[in-house]
C-alpha cells in the first residue's frame, strides 16, 4: 500500500508539515494559498524541503526521477513544456512519464480541452494552461500520488474532476488536494486538514472538530427546559449543565459542539421539548485561562512522575502538593 | 532519454523569435568592430578585432543570451522542471540543455572569427587563409566553453543569476593574466588567439584549462541540481 510522509517538511511560508497518508482523499485548507502551493511543490518533486524530508513510498520524490514518474500533479503555476502546439507538448509529457505520446489527442479530448490542442502552448492564458495540465495529471492511469492545487479553479467541469478523483482513490491512489476555498474544501471531501500559522499536521485518532474542547458551551431556550437538564445528564456524553438567566434556558457544556447539539436536539424531539433558541457561546476568558492551567500542571505532573518513577510520593503536609 | 529530451527542450526555446536577430545584431556588432579597426590601420587589426569586438564582448554577451534563453530565464533546476517532474531525470536534461547552445555559440564564433580575419587581412593577405581556419577551430571551442560554463553557473541563484555574475567575473577578472584569471574563459580565449596570456601559461595548457574549467563548471552545475 503506497504511504506519503511529510517529516517536518518545511520550504517557504510553510513551516513545517507532518503528515502520513495511506491511500484515500485529503483536501488540505489555508486561508493563505503559498503554504498550500508549497505544500505541492514538495509532494510533487518539483522542490526539495528546506527542511525536514518527504517520502514516497520511502523514496524522495525531489531526488528521483522513479518516484515523481508515479505522482500527478497541478501546480499553481503551471508550465508546459514549449512546443509548436498544446497537443505536441501534451505529447511531450506523456512520453516524458512513460505513456504514448499519440493519446495527445485523446487526453484533451476527454478533458474537453480539443479547441486549445492547436494552439501554441505561449498563446495559452494561465487558466488554459491550468487545465492542460489537470488533465494530464487526471489521465495518469500508474500515478499513485495526486497532488493538486486548486483542482476545482480550471476550465474542466467540476462533476469530472470529482468523478475521476473518486476513480482514482478506488483504485488505492492517495489524493492529495489544496485549496483556500472551504466551498471546494466541501466539493472534493475527504479527509481535512488545515494549515494553522504555516504549520500542518495530522492528528492521529480522531479527527479533529470545529468546537472541540472542555469549555465548548450551548445556550439553550427551551419550554422545558429543567427536563431537558435531567436527561442530558443522563446521556452517556458527560454533559453538564447550569440554569441561565431566565428558567427556561440552559447552558450547556459537552465535549464538542456538534455532540453536545446533536444530543441536546435528539432528547429534545425524542421527549416533545419544544426549542425556541440555540446558540453557542463565545467561552469566557476565566475558562480558557483555566484550561491553559489545566494543560501546564497536567504536563508538570507527568513530567514529575517520569522523573520520579517508582520513587514513593512525598508525605502529605501543608505545602505538599502545593507547587503551581 | 532524459539527454534527449532536454536537448529538444533547449531546441525548442532557442527556435522562438529573437534568438535569429540577437544572432544578426552580434555579428553586425562584430563585423562593425572589424571594419573601425581595419579603418584605423591594418596592421594589428584583426587581433584588436578579435581580441575585443568578436570574442571579448559578442560571444560571451551571445553566449549569455543563448543560456538564459534555454533556461528560459530561469535557474538550471526551473530550466528542466517542465519535464523533471514528469519523471525524467534533471541531471541528464541539463547535459541536453547545453548542447543547441553549444552548438550554436559554436557556429557563431566561427563564423565570426573567420569573418574578422577575412574583413581586417582581405583576400589579398598570403596568410588569411591559415588565420582564419584557427579562428575558425578557437571560436568553436571557445563558444562551446562558454556556454557550458554559463550552464554551470546557471545552477546558482534562485533564477539562475549565477550567469549574471560569470559573466561580470568573465569582464573583470578575465581581463587580466593573474591567479585571479584563471577560472574564467576570457584570458584562455585571449590566449589561444595569441593575445597576453593567463599567468605566462602556453596554448596548450591554456586550451586544457579552457575545456577543463567549462566542463567543471557544468559539472557542479549539473550536480547542484537534484535528481
Amino acid at each position: 500500500m503506497t504511504r506519503a510522509q511529510f517529516l517536518g517538511a518545511a520550504l517557504r511560508q510553510l513551516r513545517s508539515a507532518d503528515l502520513e497518508l495511506a491511500p484515500g482523499r485529503y483536501v488540505t485548507l489555508s486561508s493563505e494559498p503559498e503554504p498550500l502551493q508549497a505544500l505541492i511543490a514538495l509532494a510533487s518533486g518539483q522542490e526539495a524541503p528546506a527542511r525536514g524530508s518527504v517520502w514516497l513510498d520511502g523514496i524522495a520524490p525531489a531526488a528521483s526521477p522513479e518516484a515523481r514518474r508515479r505522482i500527478a500533479t497541478l501546480l499553481a503555476d503551471e508550465a508546459l513544456p514549449p512546443d509548436r502546439n498544446t497537443e505536441r507538448s501534451v505529447a511531450r509529457v506523456l512520453s516524458a512519464r512513460g505513456d504514448s505520446a499519440g493519446d495527445a489527442a485523446r487526453v484533451l479530448a476527454d478533458a474537453g480541452l480539443t479547441q486549445l490542442a492547436t494552439l501554441p502552448t505561449t498563446a495559452l492564458a494561465a487558466r488554459e494552461t491550468r487545465s492542460v495540465a489537470l488533465a494530464l495529471a487526471l489521465a495518469h492511469e500508474r500515478a499513485e500520488l495526486f497532488a493538486l492545487h486548486e483542482p476545482l479553479a480550471t476550465a474542466l467541469t467540476r462533476s469530472r474532476v470529482l468523478e475521476t478523483l473518486d476513480r482514482h482513490v478506488a483504485r488505492g491512489a492517495i489524493v492529495l488536494c489544496t485549496t483556500t476555498s472551504t466551498a471546494d474544501a466541501v466539493l472534493l471531501g475527504g479527509q481535512w486538514l488545515c494549515v494553522e500559522l504555516g504549520r500542518l499536521r495530522a492528528e492521529p485518532g480522531e479527527r479533529p472538530r470545529l468546537g472541540f474542547g472542555p469549555w465548548q458551551q450551548v445556550l439553550v431556550e427551551a419550554s422545558d427546559a429543567q427536563s431537558l437538564a435531567l436527561l442530558l445528564h443522563a446521556s452517556p456524553h458527560g454533559l453538564s449543565t447550569e440554569l441561565g438567566s431566565e428558567p427556561s434556558v440552559l447552558k450547556v457544556t459537552g465535549p464538542a459542539l456538534d455532540v453536545t447539539v446533536r444530543e441536546l436536539i435528539g432528547l429534545a424531539r425524542q421527549h416533545g421539548i419544544e426549542i425556541r433558541r440555540l446558540s453557542a457561546t463565545v467561552p469566557p476568558v476565566e475558562s480558557l485561562l483555566a484550561a491553559r492551567a489545566g494543560f501546564a500542571r497536567g504536563a508538570y505532573e507527568a513530567a514529575r512522575l517520569a522523573a520520579l518513577g517508582s520513587v514513593a510520593p512525598p508525605p502529605a503536609g501543608p505545602y505538599s502538593g502545593g507547587y503551581t | 532519454m532524459s539527454a534527449r529530451a532536454g536537448f529538444e527542450l533547449a531546441s525548442t526555446r532557442l527556435r522562438q523569435p529573437g534568438t535569429l536577430s540577437a544572432g544578426l545584431l552580434a555579428l553586425c556588432f562584430t563585423v562593425g568592430v572589424a571594419l573601425l579597426e581595419r579603418a584605423q590601420g591594418r596592421g594589428g587589426a584583426a587581433d584588436r578585432a578579435l581580441l575585443g569586438g568578436a570574442f571579448g564582448i559578442a560571444l560571451p554577451l551571445f553566449c549569455y543570451f543563448l543560456v538564459a534563453r534555454s533556461c528560459a530565464g530561469s535557474s538550471l533546476q526551473s530550466a528542466v522542471n517542465p519535464l523533471a517532474r514528469h519523471g525524467l531525470s534533471r541531471r541528464a536534461l541539463v547535459l541536453g540543455l547545453a548542447l543547441p547552445a553549444a552548438l550554436v555559440a559554436s557556429l557563431f564564433a566561427a563564423l565570426s572569427g573567420a569573418l574578422v580575419v577575412l574583413i581586417t587581412r582581405g583576400t589579398g593577405d598570403a596568410l588569411w587563409l591559415r588565420d582564419a581556419a584557427s579562428c575558425v577551430w578557437i571560436g568553436a571551442i571557445s563558444g562551446v566553453a562558454y556556454v557550458l560554463t554559463f550552464v554551470g553557473a546557471s545552477g546558482y541563484g534562485s533564477r539562475g543569476q549565477g550567469r549574471a555574475w560569470l559573466l561580470a567575473a568573465d569582464f573583470v577578472l578575465g581581463a587580466g593574466g593573474s591567479l585571479l584569471a584563471v577560472p574564467w574563459p576570457k584570458g584562455h580565449v585571449r590566449n589561444l588567439l595569441g593575445g597576453t596570456p593567463v599567468l605566462e601559461l602556453s596554448q596548450l595548457i591554456a586550451l586544457l584549462l579552457l575545456l577543463g574549467t567549462s566542463f567543471a563548471f557544468l559539472g557542479i552545475g549539473s550536480l547542484r541540481t537534484r535528481r
